[in-house]
């Protein structure tokens, strides 16, 4: 089975080592984008494949990321679903993934495991 | 709040101190509660009372014109909160917050800068604390600058492990961004790669270490010059 790619979009340094090295953990390929301008160059010429966009942006609401998120999926012609991952948050909305239309999600993580369930969900890792 | 069940000899500094100077200090002691999420002083305010924990962490924060929190020190039973007041000065430096929940006793300002102009022994255990103090401070701003985040994780949970002395620690993910000045998502993603290679468990609020000794293998210079430092200072050695 081939794996599926992850095209994470993350601006920030300290997460985004991490964070690919433990996709990579649980058996996802990834590409990277370090911005929204790296994501859009990456995606101009149609050619990137990807099963989920994944996008953590500093300083801006959930709601504007995802639509940036959808700009870019629309300039590479990806059919993805996308998931936002939310920074600041109260107590009320940790451990939820807010469905935001079309497959995508708003995830306001609570723990370590919540991310992957939910890309478990939109699309299983490899075997 | 009094509570009953705190002892004074689970503080190092009270503990530490002779009979007689104890004695003296005895009757200025206050039992108080250590309320997570509580504000012991505030940056620029007049501070009233030190604080000397029996359980539980202090932490000692430095804020930015935007808002944005760092730890840059902790204080647990091993020392004193509000350690400006015997530095000539009457307001605190930075915000000092309950990180763990726990209990201690807390001393007016006047009387404590009293007591420690009269007790050499006071001011012997007290200028020790203070250089132990600086270490963390020091070593906190390089680990901060140079080390990678799972680094700064690592030594922050090992650090708040030894003084609580328990593995586990309730923590939630958003006080663990601030003290490590980073945002939610980080600190999760290098909680999952601990977690992953079996050194913790991360659950919602609550960290558990389950391989200290893989841990400490793991954490940077930082951690082991602050451990070996407050070591140091708790076996009254110069």
């Amino acid at each position: 089975m081939t794996k599926p790619t992850v095209f994470l979009i993350e601006e920030n340094d300290d997460t985004r080592p991490a964070l690919r090295q433990n996709l990579k953990d649980y058996n996802y390929n990834v590409t990277i984008a370090i911005d929204e301008e790296d994501a859009l160059n990456r995606v101009a010429d149609g050619t990137l494949k990807a099963d989920v966009v994944l996008i953590n942006l500093n300083d801006k609401p959930p709601e504007e990321i995802l639509e940036i998120g959808r700009n870019i999926r629309q300039s590479g012609g990806l059919k993805a679903p996308i998931v936002v991952i939310a920074q600041e948050y109260g107590e009320d909305l940790e451990g939820k993934d807010i469905s935001a239309g079309e497959n995508d999600y708003i995830s306001y993580l609570g723990d370590g495991e919540q991310l992957f369930n939910l890309l478990s969900r939109l699309t299983p890792p490899a075997a | 709040m009094s509570n009953s069940t705190t002892r004074i000899s689970e503080n190092y500094i009270l503990n530490s101190l002779p009979k007689n100077e104890c004695e003296r200090l005895l009757p200025h002691l206050e039992p108080v509660i250590l309320e997570r999420g509580e504000f012991i002083f505030y940056t620029n305010e007049t501070v009233k009372y030190v604080y000397f924990p029996t359980s539980g962490i202090i932490s000692i924060t430095s804020c930015s014109e935007e808002g944005r929190s760092i730890e840059i020190a902790s204080v647990g039973k091993e020392g004193m909160a509000g350690i400006d007041v015997l530095l000539g000065v009457d307001k605190a430096a930075n915000e000092s917050m309950v990180q763990i929940a726990g209990a201690g006793y807390r001393v007016r300002t006047e009387i404590i800068r009293s007591l420690y102009e009269e007790s050499p022994a006071l001011q012997k255990l007290l200028r020790r604390y203070i250089h132990a103090l600086l270490v963390l401070i020091s070593q906190t701003a390089v680990c901060n600058r140079l080390h990678l985040l799972d680094q700064r994780l690592i030594r922050w949970l090992l650090l708040c492990r030894d003084r609580i002395e328990s593995n586990h620690l309730p923590l939630t993910q958003e006080f663990l961004s601030t003290m490590l000045g980073t945002n939610r998502p980080s600190v999760t993603q290098s909680a999952i790669a601990l977690q992953n290679s079996g050194h913790i468990e991360y659950k919602r609020g609550k960290v558990s270490i389950l391989n200290a000794p893989a841990l400490e293998e793991l954490a940077c210079e930082c951690y082991h010059a602050v451990k070996d430092e407050y070591d140091s200072y708790q076996n009254n050695q110069t």
